[in-house]
C-alpha cells in the first residue's frame, strides 16, 4: 500500500499529543550529566544500527569505537584499549558475538557489556547472558535502557533538569 | 486554520503523523528525529540514504540466495538479521514485521513461503523509501528556504 498524504484537517489535540511524545523523547536525551568522559565499543555487523548506536552514545557525551564483525573486537580489545562498555550484536559476521563475548571476557574485561540483538527468544537471551554480557536489550538500543546504564558507569544521581553538559 | 496547509513544516509534521498512523513508522523514526544534531541539518537525510542504499544490498542478496538450486537459507538469515537490525533503528515497522516473518519461514526451510513472504518484504521496502523520499524533499525543502525554527519544532 502506498503511503497516503494527510488531509487538511488537522486536530490541535493531536498536534500536541505529538510534541508531547517527541518532547519526552528529547527529554531523555537531556536528562543526564556525566561527569567522566566514558567509552563504548560498539560492534555490529551492519552500519546504520552501529551508526545508530553510536550516535547515542555521543548524544550523552559517550566517546565511542565502532567496528563490524566479532574477531576485529575481540583484536582491538586484546590490543590493550579498555572501554567503559561495550555494546555488542548477537550475530556477527567472522566470528559471532556469543563467541566474541566469550573470548573478550576470557582476556580477563571486567567491563559493562551490553547485547542487542532483535526477534529474539528467551533462549537467545540465556545464551548471551551465559556468554559473559550483562544486560540484554533487544534492538534498538534506546535512551530508556541506555540512561540507567550510563548513570550506573558514571556514578552519579539522576538531574531532573538543565541540558546536557560533559565536564572534562 | 490559516496557513497550516502551506507551511511546509506543519506539512512534515502532518505526513510523518500520517505514516505513524498507517504502521509505515514507528517511534524509533521519532527517537532519530531527537537525536537530530542542528549543525548537521542534513543528518537525517543522510542516515536515510545509509540504510536505503545497505537495504538494497541486502535484498540483492536474499534474492540470490533464494534463487539458487539450492536455496542458501543460511545467508538469508544472516543478511535477514542485519535488514531486521537497521529497519527496526530507522523506525520502518511494517518493514521490520515483513522481515520477522520471512526469517521464521528461512529458519523452516520453506522455499515456497520465502518466496511470498520475501515479495512482502520489498513491497514495504519500496513503500518505506517512498515515504522517506517524501520526508527527505519536505526537509530539503525547509533547509534550503531557510524556514524560521517556530515553536513548534518539526517531529
Amino acid at each position: 500500500m502506498a503511503p497516503t498524504l494527510p488531509s487538511n484537517d488537522q486536530a490541535s489535540d493531536q498536534d500536541n499529543w505529538d510534541n508531547g511524545r517527541l518532547a519526552r523523547k528529547r527529554q531523555l536525551l537531556t536528562e543526564i550529566v556525566l561527569r567522566n568522559r566514558l567509552t563504548a565499543l560498539v560492534v555490529d555487523g551492519d552500519t546504520t544500527c552501529r551508526v545508530l548506536e553510536q550516535l547515542l552514545l555521543r548524544s550523552y557525551g559517550v566517546q565511542t569505537q565502532g567496528v563490524d564483525n566479532g574477531r576485529d573486537a575481540v583484536a582491538f580489545i586484546a590490543s590493550g584499549v579498555k572501554f567503559d562498555l561495550i555494546i555488542i550484536d548477537m550475530i556477527l559476521p567472522v566470528l559471532n558475538g556469543l563467541e566474541a563475548t566469550r573470548q573478550i571476557r576470557d582476556m580477563g574485561v571486567h567491563c559493562k557489556m551490553l547485547g542487542v540483538t532483535v526477534c529474539s527468544g528467551e533462549s537467545e537471551r540465556q545464551a548471551f547472558l551465559a556468554a559473559g554480557v550483562d544486560v540484554f536489550i533487544e534492538k534498538p538500543l534506546d535512551p530508556e535502557h541506555l540512561v540507567p546504564i550510563l548513570r550506573e558507569l558514571d556514578g552519579q544521581l539522576f538531574v531532573e533538569s538543565g541540558p546536557l553538559v560533559m565536564y572534562w | 486554520m490559516a496557513g497550516s496547509g502551506t507551511d511546509p513544516t506543519q506539512q512534515l509534521n502532518d505526513y510523518i503523523r500520517t505514516m505513524h498512523d498507517q504502521g509505515i513508522l514507528d517511534d524509533n523514526f521519532d527517537q532519530l528525529l531527537a537525536l537530530r544534531r542542528e549543525q548537521n541539518p542534513r543528518f537525517i537525510n543522510e542516515l536515510i540514504s545509509m540504510f536505503t542504499n545497505d537495504a538494497e544490498a541486502y535484498i540483492a542478496e536474499i534474492t540470490n540466495a533464494l534463487s539458487l538450486t539450492e536455496v542458501d537459507f543460511s545467508t538469508i538469515i544472516s543478511k535477514l538479521h542485519q535488514l531486521k537490525g537497521s529497519t527496526s533503528g530507522i523506525g520502518g515497522h511494517r518493514m521490520y514485521q515483513a522481515c520477522c516473518e520471512l526469517r521464521v519461514a528461512a529458519a523452516d526451510g520453506d522455499k515456497d513461503r520465502c518466496d511470498g513472504l520475501f515479495l512482502r518484504v520489498k513491497e514495504e521496502f519500496n513503500t518505506l523509501k517512498q515515504c522517506f523520499e517524501s520526508i527527505s524533499e519536505m526537509r530539503r525543502n525547509i533547509i534550503s528556504n531557510g524556514t524560521r525554527r517556530r515553536r513548534r519544532r518539526p517531529l
